[in-house]
């Protein structure tokens, strides 16, 4: 479930900045609903009824990469449709790393959706409803984005999404700031946010602060005025506060998203500073400059403070400015020329020619590299700064597989290592090395080693690395021992004084296993075990529990005992077979698919007989099933007992591989899992995405 | 400033230091335990006889049913039959967590005289002995296919009495290039319940780690042996090894393990050579012969 909410530092910022908010904008203070008006109401369920119908329940399943291989997670937000077509305007949070999207709408039809485009830089994204899978007749009601300048402190607002997968929920509260910005405690600058700890978010956006309570889930949702239009994009929130895009900036950004797939920004490459505090009283001062950027080769320097950008005046006095100037660089053509007058100490009104570049994204594509053991990552000029790093040259390792191949090569391979070259051949990007990695996968005889060059600080290492596929061996078994199909429990002199034979301790028979040959031999519950072979067992304390057990180990497996029991009094000799010790769960034989991300294994001896399962009861225990995988999002989950999937009876290990085999090659669009679950059946239906990925796990 | 140097000094070379200080001052000092004739001898005799069958295991131990949960593991092992099957000890390669299923995968056994860099030959695990803590590794490479390895016989002497000295050797980590030594202690105690078993005193013995008597016959292996599901009521194992760190499991008991645990290593199919594959023409070397360290 997704929306941000604020660590402390931001809070408290926020807290005061908020604070100070509403002090200048006290109008809202003395409202309550005691108060409002019929009108109002009526006004508010018309909004509601504008909206309601467009609002929609985002799932996601995302990919990430962690740990040397590919990770599957979920998570939900929520969604406007803005147009008949199908296209859902939501929170780039809420798609971010998305791989498979479904929109459950305002009538309860979950659809499948695809990804139109995402813009990490304000946090919205549009992703497209499959209008195919409509049942016949359904009209898609849309949104209307509304002019978000018209908004004003005080204005009433209703938020509307899925607070924690709740769909179709609404609540109502007032503008509280309609040019709020998040500044880091101390020095009152724009705070820099990130999306997923790597990308800068929310540059360009002075945010709608109100008060309508939202909590994860509403991410994406829309916030909407009495008129019934949608002013805003819930983000964020915490403490009672919310913040959202203006409907205005999201209109732009839907736009550019549908119509090419991203929203093309520009760049100079510097970071600007209010002039609250500089002494100074116009222009705005360049904070910094990048030694690579367009600003730097014209020649602004930090400390530079501009006057005029294309011909237009400006002046920043205050942090709420920042956003709309750096909007307004972003604006601008990729490519083009922008002339700017600036002043440099007592040397006034100098200009530069500034040819702007595009404006990258900070975070590079991931890949996984699965029988290398590791994720690689597209180095970005962001990363490349922050890292010291000479170029964006290669690819770096985002995780290391523990055991893994780039794990286990001597030196090993680790986190920020920049890969450069395989095999002697130079790397310029991501794709050169995934390139390299399918060939080799793909090979039929793998080569023994694959030479991988690297940089790690300012070093060039090589390295050698097997490519292998996991091992994915049976567990293995226990050595087997004699056995004697019976639970017991030390008779101690205490007790068997209470039991009416104070000179006969042993063990007391607790049960006897079914079907077992200690159950052909006679033995019974409450049975006392005096001897074994002949042997005296005198149990002294609770230690001596297992006494018994080890003795029929030390034993041959199918030979034959005797066991002198008490029971009613009287001592009887038991003759019973010996046979080998049962296979214990974590002896029992696995089977895993792939692609359904389920672990499976045989029911043992032991598992019938502590759920009370009889022959009759076949089928294979799910040992694990990813949250996010196929099986994992149709409902099934570790315990359960699959019995069926599809039209395949499962009753052991080698059956299972049989039906995923079978299903794998058929590709069907639903899958059934019948499971056993507690005292009942279950129907759980799996839709696999058959869509081949970059990471295939080697076939057993 | 002094201090610190002297301290560093000490530190690399601790014996001679002691040897100076009690000189300095003979009243203060106990005078140096000097080495027993034949001592250094006897540690010869057991790094040469035992250095070539303690081999390293490297692996990785898979948690099964855990998402991809994996761990690097190396431990030492004991070559106890030339045919290159290994003792270790089940709790160093997970087997001690009953309610988890550890299994060891891409297992490969480097040994003594094997270059830097060898990858080692791949074994595989056969069987396991949770009560006795013990573990069994087959080699199965088909670089290895006929090679007879140096091994220790599982033979015992007389049983061990309390007082007797023993003797466990041990190899250092790899970045003192598993160099092996000898630690020295004395037999203090020996348990019949739930199994006999011999406390080490003076030396902490590891989990799987051969001790001998000091006539060079095998006494038997560290092992923590752990309370079973038919045992109630007894404290965790931290508590039941806090004092003493793991006993040692006395060797004629595991030599019966063992000889079933061969029963299951002779159905282990080899691997099929591939024609890469070196061809076994390594020059077998022979099983050396139980013999007395000198």
């Amino acid at each position: 479930m997704r929306t941000y909410f604020f660590g402390t530092v931001g809070l408290l910022a926020t807290l005061a900045s908020s604070m100070m908010a509403g002090c200048q904008n006290g109008a809202a203070g003395g409202r309550s609903m005691a108060r409002v008006s019929p009108d109002v109401r009526e006004a508010i369920a018309d909004a509601r009824d504008r909206v309601f119908p467009a609002l929609v329940n985002v799932e996601v399943v995302t990919l990430e990469y962690a740990g040397g291989k590919e990770q599957k997670n979920r998570g939900t937000g929520s969604g406007t449709i803005l147009s008949k077509e199908g296209y859902v305007l939501t929170n780039a949070h809420v798609t971010d790393k998305g791989k498979r999207f479904w929109c459950t709408l305002s009538d309860k039809q979950r659809i499948p959706a695809t990804m139109v485009g995402e813009d990490p830089w304000t946090d919205l994204a549009v992703i497209k409803l499959d209008l195919s899978r409509l049942l016949a007749g359904t009209e898609l009601s849309t949104g209307s984005l509304g002019d978000s300048n018209t908004l004003t402190v005080g204005d009433y607002v209703l938020a509307m999404g899925s607070p924690f997968s709740l769909s179709r929920t609404v609540t109502l509260g007032i503008v509280s700031n309609t040019e709020r910005v998040f500044t880091s405690a101390g020095t009152g600058q724009v705070d820099e946010m990130l999306l997923n700890w790597e990308q800068r978010t929310g540059l360009f956006t002075n945010w709608i602060q109100h008060d309508a309570l939202i909590n994860p889930g509403n991410s994406g949702g829309p916030l909407v005025n009495l008129r019934g239009e949608v002013i805003g994009v819930n983000t964020r929130g915490g403490s009672g506060m919310a913040f959202a895009t203006p409907s205005n900036m999201a209109r732009q950004v839907a736009d550019a998203l549908i119509a090419q797939g991203d929203v093309k920004r520009s760049s100079i490459g510097a970071s600007f500073r209010h002039l609250q505090n500089t002494g100074l009283s116009e222009g705005v001062l360049v904070d910094s400059v990048d030694a690579d950027g367009p600003a730097h080769a014209a020649g602004l320097r930090a400390g530079d403070v501009i006057r005029q950008i294309a011909g237009e005046s400006l002046t920043v006095r205050f942090v709420e400015e920042i956003p709309p100037l750096l909007k307004q660089l972003a604006d601008r053509p990729i490519g083009g020329p922008v002339e700017i007058v600036y002043d440099r100490g007592e040397t006034k009104g100098q200009t530069v020619t500034v040819v702007t570049e595009p404006l990258r994204r900070d975070r590079g594509d991931e890949q996984a590299l699965r029988t290398w053991g590791v994720t690689v990552q597209q180095i970005t000029n962001r990363m490349a700064k922050e890292m010291r790093l000479s170029s964006t040259r290669g690819a770096m390792i985002s995780s290391v597989r523990s055991g893994g191949p780039a794990a286990n090569a001597e030196p090993s391979l680790g986190w920020g290592d920049v890969i450069v070259s395989i095999d002697g051949k130079p790397l310029e990007q991501i794709g050169d090395i995934v390139q390299r990695y399918e060939e080799v996968d793909g090979l039929k005889e793998k080569p023994e080693y694959v030479l991988i060059e690297f940089e790690r600080g300012n070093k060039n290492y090589v390295t050698l690395i097997k490519p292998r596929p996991e091992e994915r061996p049976d567990p293995p078994a226990e050595l087997p021992k004699a056995w004697v199909g019976i639970a017991t429990q030390p008779v101690l002199r205490n007790m068997a004084e209470m039991l009416g034979h104070p000179d006969q301790r042993g063990f007391r028979i607790m049960r006897v296993y079914t079907g077992t040959n200690a159950a052909k031999a006679g033995l019974e519950v409450g049975d006392i075990v005096l001897t074994l072979n002949g042997e005296k067992l005198e149990p002294r304390g609770i230690q001596d529990a297992g006494a018994l057990t080890r003795a029929v180990r030390r034993l041959s497996i199918d030979s034959s005992a005797t066991l002198s029991v008490l029971r009613e009094g009287k001592v009887i000799d038991v003759p019973v077979s010996l046979e080998r010790t049962r296979i214990e769960p974590q002896e029992a034989a696995r089977a895993r698919n792939a692609d359904f991300e389920l672990a499976v294994r045989e029911i043992t001896f032991f598992d019938r007989e502590d759920y009370r399962w009889d022959e009759t009861v076949s089928g294979v225990l799910v040992e694990s099933a990813e949250p996010a995988g196929w099986a994992g999002l149709a409902g099934v989950r570790g315990g359960d007992l699959i019995q069926k999937i599809g039209d395949h009876e499962v009753k052991d290990s080698a059956s299972f591989k049989r039906a995923m085999e079978q299903i794998g090659k058929d590709q069907p669009g639903r899958v059934v899992f019948v499971v056993f679950r507690g005292s009942r059946t279950y129907f759980r239906f799996a839709e696999p995405d058959w869509k081949p990925t970059t990471e295939v796990e080697p076939k057993e | 400033m002094n201090r610190v140097l002297t301290a560093v000094a000490g530190l690399a070379v601790g014996t001679s230091v002691l040897a100076a200080n009690a000189a300095a001052t003979p009243t203060a000092m106990p005078a140096p335990i000097a080495a027993h004739d034949g001592e250094g001898e006897l540690y010869k005799g057991i790094i040469e006889k035992v250095g070539p069958a303690m081999v390293t295991i490297k692996m990785v131990l898979k948690l099964e049913g855990m998402g991809d949960e994996a761990q690097d593991a190396e431990v030492t092992g004991l070559m106890i039959d030339p045919k290159g099957l290994i003792l270790v000890s089940n709790t160093m390669i997970g087997g001690m967590m009953k309610q988890f299923t550890i299994t060891p995968t891409n297992i490969k056994v480097l040994f003594d005289d094997d270059d830097d860099g060898a990858e080692g030959i791949s074994a595989k695990l056969i069987a396991r002995d949770s009560e006795l803590d013990l573990a069994w590794f087959q080699i199965d490479d088909a670089k290895a296919q006929d090679k007879t390895f140096k091994a220790v016989e599982l033979t015992s002497g007389a049983a061990p009495a309390m007082g007797d000295t023993i003797y466990t050797p041990r190899r250092l980590d790899k970045f003192f290039d598993r160099v092996m030594y000898i630690s020295e202690g004395r037999v203090g105690g020996l348990t019949t319940k739930p199994r006999a078993m011999v406390v080490p005193s003076g030396f902490q013995v590891e989990p799987g780690g051969p001790v001998f008597g000091a006539d060079g016959k095998l006494v038997g292996f560290g092992a923590i042996i752990l309370p079973g599901d038919d045992d109630m009521d007894v404290n965790s194992f931290r508590e039941i090894y806090g004092r003493t760190g793991p006993l040692i499991l006395p060797t004629g008991e595991i030599k019966s393990a063992t000889d079933r645990a061969k029963e299951i290593a002779a159905k282990v199919p080899a691997e099929e050579p591939t024609p890469a594959a070196t061809p076994a023409a390594e020059t077998p070397a022979e099983a050396p012969k139980e013999e007395p360290a000198p």
